[in-house]
């Protein structure tokens, strides 16, 4: 015969089963003496709770409380239109915020070139590599300006720009950090004006 | 909702939502001032309640988070608990009172304040609030699966405590 799962009985005994799987477990009760016993332990552990919480009722009355609901005549509950306030106003609230913080982002972020400074250290940290996409039109930008120096303001025709242009990517490369800084700031100049 | 069947809802919550602060507040002070402003706050609100159905439910959810709320409080304000005994060896003075049986409760007091919060509000709302699983279930808005799971576990502690404790004797 085969026993049933014994934390079934705190179920049993509290009623929260079905009245079929009820009627299955009184029939096994009456056959088997060891569930019987876990039913009769479950039994004494609900009747000493249930008497330790009478006690504990017993003894803590309600505090006295007659003035609170005199005073709940006095005082005015809310009317009802804050349920719509109470409900909506953090939401809108934070919507509001979102939204103004987007604008915000959007109106205040910068639209040109990174500035000179960034660009300058982003050269400088990469040595001049094509590896960073952030600079790469930025170098070839201040290719352009060195060839346009050396070539003074001659037009750069095709020939001279992508003829020499691994030349004087070279130049570039072997610039020091002060001819550096003249040519940025000589190209920074020429596109603020 | 009229006042004078409001007064009547009060009067006949006013004792179980104090026994629930006074179980989870573990203070008899703090549950006093909880209930009154719970009840407050029930008053209050009453105008945006409309099911008069489940007001009971409505009121125990008002309740936890007033309890809740008031736990976080406190712990913040005095960083520890009072001492859940306290209570009960100041007011459980009955000179009548077979000590196995006083040591039995106190023994039964420990282990319901060791019980972990979702436990303990279950177990409290069975026993002292005599709710229902479903309602507890509707109260918690858990599952019913949950709330009985928290029970079980609840009961069970109860029940290795007894037994290990030797307070009472199951047949071998």
């Amino acid at each position: 015969m085969k026993c049933i799962n014994k934390n079934i009985f705190l179920y049993y005994l509290n009623d929260e089963i079905s009245s079929r799987k009820k009627k299955q477990i009184a029939a096994h009760l009456l056959e088997c003496e060891h569930c019987r016993k876990h039913l009769a332990e479950w039994e004494k552990v609900l009747n000493i709770t249930q008497n330790y919480i009478d006690q504990d009722v017993k003894i803590h009355p309600a505090p006295p409380h007659a003035h609170i609901t005199q005073q709940f005549g006095k005082v005015p509950p809310k009317p009802d239109n804050l349920f719509w306030i109470r409900y909506w106003t953090k939401p809108a609230l934070a919507t509001v915020a979102v939204l103004f913080a987007s604008l915000m982002i959007f109106f205040l972020s910068p639209r040109s070139v990174p500035t000179l400074q960034e660009n300058y250290y982003v050269i400088d940290n990469v040595a001049y590599t094509e590896t960073i996409s952030l600079s790469d039109v930025y170098l070839n930008d201040l290719e352009i300006m060195y060839l346009q120096e050396i070539y003074e303001n001659e037009e750069l025709t095709d020939d001279i720009l992508y003829g020499d242009w691994l030349y004087y990517e070279d130049v570039l490369d072997n610039l020091d950090q002060d001819e550096l800084q003249e040519l940025i700031n000589k190209m920074y100049d020429n596109s603020v004006t | 909702m009229d006042s004078i069947r409001l007064n009547q809802l009060i009067e006949e919550n006013y004792q179980k939502i104090f026994l629930l602060a006074l179980k989870m507040l573990k203070n008899y002070e703090d549950a006093e001032d909880a209930t009154q402003e719970i009840f407050l706050k029930v008053y209050e609100n009453i105008s945006s309640f409309r099911q008069e159905a489940k007001f009971t439910t409505w009121i125990y959810r008002i309740a936890l988070n007033h309890i809740y709320y008031m736990n976080t409080k406190r712990s913040r304000e005095l960083n520890q608990f009072p001492d859940a005994h306290e209570l009960r060896t100041e007011m459980n003075e009955n000179p009548s009172s077979v000590l196995q049986e006083k040591e039995l409760f106190e023994s039964l007091e420990k282990v319901i304040d060791s019980l972990s919060p979702r436990q303990k509000e279950v177990f409290v709302m069975r026993y002292y609030n005599q709710l229902p699983f479903k309602k507890i279930a509707q109260v918690l808005g858990k599952s019913l699966g949950t709330v009985k799971s928290n029970y079980f576990f609840a009961m069970q502690k109860i029940k290795i405590n007894l037994q290990d404790q030797n307070l009472i004797e199951f047949q071998e």
